[in-house]
């Protein structure tokens, strides 16, 4: 599955579950502006490429990582993060997080 | 007269076939000699070792001195008796040395077959680490490893739900767990698992050391059966080295360096048989390097003749004539019949030479050239370089009855003959 692919496979699992995902949502990340794949604002759930095959993701840089996840863990946010090459099955695992956060899957 | 393609063409053609004959021919009696060589070296080595051994009996400063006198190898000058005693001497510490080695010494408790104290480390630490591997077999996994890094299944699991990761890790704990129906959840599973991974590269860790000092102790003890033969064997092995050394000596001789040396009846037929036997390699030798040139130029003459046959083949050609004089080069039956001459008279020197076993001849004395005596002075040996030297200081009125033989003059001649031919354009 490629990342373009991928990110069509989120962007319907997302949209299945009730969510506006914008794609490319600029999001402020402790001072950083990163473009999030896709983001719901007015829900703050979204996902994100942080392992990208055409290595487009310079902006993800650790410490924005960091940053974000710990934005997660204040529940400022949830972003699905596919953090891995291989997808295989991405959309139970995207499925799997909304079922998480109880609103979907 | 003119003589036309056709005719033409037919007298290339015969000429054609008359040399890939005598290429064949003659390629067939060098490939002969090919095979023998090996078996004529072996021979002559075993002749110049026969000789060696009846020179020199002993390794004693007496019969070093005798080997001397009787060949002058410079034995005494190369100390062979020290230096075998040299080896004796290091082959003698080396087994003192190995024979109180605990590795030696203890090779039975060690290593004997099942009950050795590293045999049964050995077999135990197997059996320890034989559940381990089944384990993490049966759990084999591309994410395997992964989860027992990540603690995945115990409390020491930190990966957070919104990562990819942590569903691509629940669904690899889901498959594996799937082959331990008995285990209720993976971290009642976890725990094995990472002992395992822990517990089985010390094991095989632990294996490789003990194989290496089995090995180690294995090596020593063949060691301690080398020394020990060697040891045996010092003397014969020693005698057996100057003696060799005596064999590549008298080997560089001639038959007269060492002829008067070795008068005694006993002796005078052993060297006769060995420098008879290099002098017969050396003949045959030159034999083949005669041979060789041979072929080579028939080789070009047929590789000519192909090329004007090709010529004369073109269309162009066809109302193309050639004059008699030129036509009658092409004939092929005179050179034919010289040619099997002279290929006879090599297959004759070739059976001579190789198949002379004549050393016990007495009258076998003095100053003589084998190569009269091999061919009993019938056949021309002037294509050898050292008989022609022979001839030089020794001018045919010098020569035994059995080297006063016209034909030879006119083989030498044909041969010389055949050989210039070989390399001139046949037509």
């Amino acid at each position: 599955v490629s990342e373009a692919s991928g990110r069509e496979i989120l962007r319907g699992v997302f949209e299945q579950a009730g969510y506006q995902i914008i794609e490319d949502y600029p999001l402020d990340v402790g001072g950083t502006t990163i473009h999030l794949d896709g983001y719901d604002p007015r829900r703050r759930v979204g996902y994100e490429y942080v392992t990208a095959e055409a290595g487009d993701r310079e902006e993800i840089t650790p410490s924005v990582y960091v940053a974000l996840e710990a934005m997660m863990r204040r529940g400022e946010l949830a972003i699905f993060l596919v953090d891995e090459i291989d997808v295989g099955g991405l959309a139970e695992g995207a499925k799997r997080f909304l079922s998480r956060l109880g609103t979907g899957g | 007269v003119i003589y036309g393609q056709r005719e033409v063409l037919e007298a290339l053609s015969e000429q054609l076939a008359e040399l890939e004959h005598a290429h064949g021919e003659r390629a067939a009696l060098t490939e002969r000699y090919r095979r023998d060589r090996e078996g004529l070296i072996a021979e002559a080595w075993a002749a110049a070792m026969d000789l060696a051994t009846a020179v020199l009996p002993a390794l004693t400063p007496e019969a070093l001195q005798q080997a001397w006198t009787l060949t002058g190898t410079p034995l005494l000058q190369e100390d062979r008796i020290a230096v075998r005693e040299a080896d004796r001497q290091r082959l003698s510490a080396r087994l003192a040395e190995i024979d109180v080695d605990p590795r030696w010494l203890d090779r039975d408790r060690l290593r004997a077959p099942r009950v050795g104290t590293l045999v049964r480390k050995k077999t135990e630490l197997e059996e320890f680490r034989l559940p381990h591997v089944e384990l993490l077999q049966k759990a084999a996994h591309p994410r395997l490893l992964r989860l027992i890094e990540t603690g995945y299944g115990t409390e020491r699991y930190a990966i957070p739900f919104w990562r990819w990761s942590y569903y691509q890790d629940w669904k690899a704990g889901d498959e594996i767990l799937e082959r331990f129906p008995e285990r209720k959840d993976f971290t009642a599973l976890a725990g094995d698992l990472a002992q395992a991974a822990t517990d089985l590269p010390v094991f095989d860790r632990q294996i490789d050391e003990l194989e290496q000092e089995i090995a180690a102790g294995k090596a020593l003890a063949k060691e301690r059966e080398d020394v020990a033969e060697q040891l045996r064997t010092v003397d014969e092995r020693h005698l057996g080295l100057a003696r060799t050394r005596i064999a590549e000596f008298v080997g560089k001789l001639e038959h007269a360096d060492l002829a008067e040396r070795l008068a005694a009846p006993e002796l005078a037929v052993l060297w006769r048989r060995a420098s008879g036997m290099l002098a017969k390699i050396r003949y045959l030798d030159a034999l083949q390097t005669e041979l060789t040139t041979v072929i080579e130029g028939l080789q070009r003459d047929a590789q000519k003749t192909r090329l004007k046959i090709q010529k004369w083949a073109r269309p162009r050609n066809a109302g193309a004539g050639m004059i008699p004089t030129e036509f009658r080069k092409l004939d092929v039956s005179a050179r034919r019949e010289k040619r099997r001459r002279i290929l006879e008279r090599q297959k004759e020197t070739y059976a001579a030479v190789s198949g002379y076993r004549g050393w016990d001849r007495p009258d076998l004395v003095g100053d003589f050239l084998w190569w009269d005596v091999m061919t009993d002075g019938g056949l021309d040996g002037d294509f050898i370089p050292e008989v022609r030297s022979w001839r030089e200081v020794h001018p045919p009125r010098e020569r035994e009855p059995w080297d006063r033989d016209d034909s030879a003059a006119a083989a030498a001649t044909a041969s010389a003959q055949e050989t210039y031919e070989s390399s001139r354009d046949p037509s």
